[in-house]
């Protein structure tokens, strides 16, 4: 599993930042220059082509960025991300949760559902 | 009359005050600004000497206010007031008002500007002053049979134009004698809401024209020069985006009978100081006059870039009794100069524009590159005033060159935070058309759809999601780092060394 999964305007990257300035991307390696320019400016040279960006943070895992005069959303998912995902797209298809447990020791007093009740998210 | 102009009040905001302040303080003047409570951060505020409020935020309760204004500029001691371009510059009443306060108006007489704002009336004294006018009717029409004459005569298309002002309020082609009813009612109310005159008249429909203006001076003293032409054909929504001079399509011949007819033109209606009188010119390379505007226009720079004359010097010169110092044999014509109007738009949504701080601005330089700019990074382009953001100019010795330059300034332009129309600048200047300088007024009508500026560079999405991920990894790494320990507790190379470069 790459580190990251990328999303950019629906377009997926797999990414793997290997050392400070190389980066695997869907299977390709590139040699990476990554400089902080001033508030949401970057300078990036990547295989020695150079790109400046102006991105800003947009929620936990979103950014916002523009380039020239296009906008580009992006989301940026790491493993602990994706596993989250991938449990959560597990459950809802297969609707194989056995035991439910709670966060810290109690007493049930009441219970709401019955057993072959249907959960809907 | 001499008169001493020893403090100017700017009666206007964005590029044209800080272009006319510039000027006028290298000429030793004093500067006053005015400003509304939306724009106390703008350059033009902070660029003068003083400056005064004049209310909150639109318009018309700041720049419009003319009382408010000449009040100011009796309070601050100044001499004179120049109107800009826009808001009051065209405003005959203002003018008066102006000189009855024992204030130099910078800008033409009030009985000139509006002879030349009353579209009949221009075309009466022009006409007699013998410069060629597009074939239409001298008078108002009252009623569709006026108009449907006329059409007999000249054949459609016909265009209903309003007599009290221009800019494409009330204006209606006609193509045929179905649709003229409905234009005529259309263009009489959209006249009376734009300039509160209802009164419409007939020209015939020049198909294709071509857009070329001349810039003229005029002194006190019946003395008159052009300073050549301007081609401004490349227009969206009836608005000049792209403007350069020379034409390509003038000769030196056309060159000289087009500025002899303009400087009668101005002379006709007893002009005084800097103007521009507009053409069209048809297929045939036939010119007919269009209106005059009696402002210093938004277009200048480029002539000013091939002259070397700094018009609002010559227009401060003017206004102070002074007479012209340069005759119109001694004027020479040097190079190439190419404007693009930076605008806060969405070109691919209809031009439209588009609001917000200003983020990031970074102007192009290097030799050539001239840009006359009103907003600076932080600054807002806000719902209030016109989107524009800045001029680009750019001057070579040739048009290739001057192209260029244009195309590199412009990929140089970073600008964030709000939508520009940078992009599709670059595509016109870039497409074959106009390179050959083959077009008109229909350019982006036939040419342009915005699909065009999609960005083709495959990379910039790859370059993006890299840098993301590395922001994220710095952000979860520093998160760690407040938090004191590594997950294996070592110390990371990660937070010691590279990213250093990503922190603010």
């Amino acid at each position: 599993m790459a580190e990251f999964k990328v999303t950019v305007n629906k377009q997926e990257f797999d990414i793997d930042l290997r050392s400070n300035q190389s980066a695997l991307v869907n299977g390709t390696e590139y040699t990476v220059d990554l400089n902080r320019a001033g508030i949401n400016q970057y300078s990036i040279i990547l295989n020695n082509q150079v790109f400046e960006i102006n991105i800003k943070k947009d929620g936990l895992n979103r950014f916002e960025a523009q380039y020239s005069n296009d906008i580009f959303e992006i989301t940026v998912e790491d493993e602990k991300d994706l596993l989250l995902k991938q449990f959560t797209h597990q459950s809802e298809a297969t609707h194989k949760i056995i035991n439910i447990t709670a966060p810290m020791p109690g007493l049930v007093l009441k219970i709401e559902v019955e057993v072959g009740q249907q959960i809907n998210l | 009359m001499k008169k001493q102009i020893k403090k100017l009040l700017i009666a206007n905001r964005g590029e044209i005050a800080v272009r006319v302040l510039r000027s006028a303080k290298e000429m030793g003047i004093v500067t006053v600004a005015v400003y509304s409570e939306v724009d106390r951060l703008m350059p033009h505020v902070r660029l003068a000497d003083e400056a005064y409020c004049i209310g909150k935020a639109t318009a018309a309760e700041t720049y419009l206010q003319k009382e408010k204004i000449i009040e100011v500029a009796l309070k601050s001691n100044s001499d004179a007031i120049h109107p800009g371009y826009g808001f009051l510059s065209e405003n005959a009443e203002f003018s008066k008002m102006v000189e009855d306060a024992g204030i130099i108006f910078v800008g033409p007489p009030a009985s000139a500007i509006k002879s030349m704002g009353d579209k009949i009336a221009a075309r009466k004294l022009v006409k007699a002053a013998g410069v060629p006018i597009v074939p239409g009717t001298d008078v108002q029409i009252s009623d569709i049979s006026e108009a449907s004459a006329f059409a007999d005569k000249f054949t459609y298309p016909i265009l209903l134009k309003a007599a009290g002002g221009g800019g494409g309020k009330g204006m209606r082609i006609v193509s045929n004698v179905d649709e003229l009813a409905s234009a005529f009612r259309s263009a009489q109310s959209e006249a009376q809401s734009a300039f509160g005159d209802n009164r419409v008249y007939v020209e015939k429909y020049l198909e294709n024209p071509r857009h070329i203006e001349f810039q003229i001076l005029a002194d006190q003293y019946g003395n008159a020069i052009h300073l050549g032409e301007r081609e401004c054909s490349i227009q969206r929504r009836h608005q000049k985006i792209i403007e350069e001079s020379p034409s390509v399509i003038i000769t030196p011949e056309m060159r000289k009978k087009m500025g002899e007819s303009a400087v009668k033109a101005a002379l006709s209606s007893g002009y005084v100081n800097a103007g521009t009188i507009e053409f069209l010119v048809d297929k045939h390379r036939n010119y007919y006059f269009l209106e005059m505007n009696t402002r210093l226009q938004v277009e200048h720079p480029v002539t000013e870039m091939i002259t070397g004359i700094d018009l609002v010097k010559e227009q401060l010169r003017i206004a102070m009794g002074q007479p012209l110092s340069l005759k119109q044999e001694e004027i020479r014509f040097r190079g190439h100069a190419l404007e693009c109007r930076i605008y806060a738009e969405d070109s691919e949504n209809n031009f439209l524009p588009s609001i917000g701080i200003i983020t990031k601005l970074r102007s192009p330089q290097g030799f050539g590159v001239r840009e006359d700019r009103g907003v600076d990074e932080g600054n807002e382009i806000s719902v209030y005033y016109d989107p524009m953001i800045s001029k680009l100019i750019t001057w070579a010795d040739t048009r290739d060159e001057a192209i260029h330059k244009m195309t590199r300034a412009l990929k140089e332009y970073n600008l964030a935070g709000v939508q520009t129309n940078i992009q599709a600048c670059s595509w016109i200047i870039n497409h074959p058309k106009f390179i050959e300088g083959n077009f008109d007024t229909h350019f982006i009508k036939e040419y342009f759809t915005p699909e065009m500026l999609r960005n083709e560079n495959k990379q910039i999405p790859e370059a993006l999601a890299i840098a993301a991920a590395f922001i994220q990894k710095f952000e979860k790494i520093e998160a760690q780092q407040i938090a004191g320990t590594d997950r294996d507790g070592s110390i990371s190379n990660w937070k010691t060394k590279r990213y250093e470069n990503l922190r603010g």
